[in-house]
């Protein structure tokens, strides 16, 4: 904040709010004070940024009525306190519901791509079957192969449509179909390969 | 590897529509995939297919279909993943 400018509240060293200009737009905004301690500035701003994310206006995510201790909005940040480290930059943690805790998250450490064989299965003869798997972050980009285990030459065997379903605004389910074009029992495996994000 | 969102939309509860992204090199292996962004549990809300057309020598553009399964209208994004750039 600049030195010129006056906080509403001298009790407030960081804020996010908006306000709607004369063409009717909403114009989000934040600000947050510099006392000389590079740490508390990026400790506030990483609070008033997560929560301008999530509860831009006061009224997407809120906390539970009761849970923060201040007036105002009680958003994902202020039922929070402490602060970590991320990259050499020091940070807030702020409420997950999925965790249930006070987190800083972090992209995993994860190296793309990478694959494994998610399921196996017997594919009857003429058929086709469905499955689910859930859970998967939905930031990852996931491609999917039925392949059969078994020798069976002479023709193409398996065909597989993958689906999506957003569970959750974290995680998404994968639902695989798969046909059997053969009149033989077939063995599969799921495979997944997850290519970054 | 390089990933990222072509393009977002909206589809009507039931729909099926077709969008096209043109210019991508045609010595590029891209694979796409169809995430909605609206949160809905109970089963699968989406699929797509993808078809190629070669619009010159040296140019891709792919037509990706994407169909809503639900009854409901919802957004999604279309991810990309060019796998050898």
């Amino acid at each position: 904040m600049r030195a010129s400018c006056t906080r509403p509240n001298a009790n407030f060293i960081g804020e996010h709010t908006y306000y709607t200009d004369g063409s009717g737009n909403r114009v989000h905004f934040g600000w947050v004070t510099n006392n000389g301690n590079l740490d508390r500035v990026t400790t506030t701003f990483s609070h008033e940024l997560v929560e301008s994310c999530t509860d831009p206006e006061g009224s997407a995510i809120l906390g539970v009525a009761g849970t923060c201790s201040q007036g105002g909005w009680c958003e994902i940040g202020d039922v929070c306190s402490s602060a970590s480290d991320l990259y050499g930059v020091t940070v807030q943690s702020f409420w997950s519901e999925n965790d249930q805790r006070c987190i800083v998250p972090d992209w995993p450490a994860d190296t793309y791509p990478y694959s494994g064989v998610q399921w196996t299965d017997i594919l009857p003869a003429n058929s086709a079957a469905s499955w689910f798997t859930y859970n998967w972050p939905e930031y990852l980009f996931v491609v999917w192969e039925i392949v059969p285990t078994m020798p069976g030459p002479g023709g193409a065997e398996v065909t597989w449509r993958v689906q999506i379903e957003r569970a959750s605004g974290a995680y998404v389910t994968y639902w695989i179909t798969a046909t059997n074009l053969t009149n033989q029992d077939i063995q599969i495996e799921g495979r997944y390969s997850v290519l970054g994000h | 590897m390089q990933i990222g969102v072509q393009f977002t939309g909206t589809l009507a509860p039931n729909q099926t529509q077709r969008w096209f992204t043109y210019g991508w090199q045609s010595d590029w292996d891209v694979s796409w995939m169809v995430v909605p962004t609206t949160a809905q549990q109970g089963s699968a809300h989406v699929q797509w297919d993808v078809a190629t057309e070669r619009a010159a020598d040296n140019s891709i553009t792919y037509w990706v279909t994407v169909q809503n399964l639900t009854s409901d209208t919802f957004d999604f994004e279309a991810r990309y993943a060019i796998l050898n750039a």
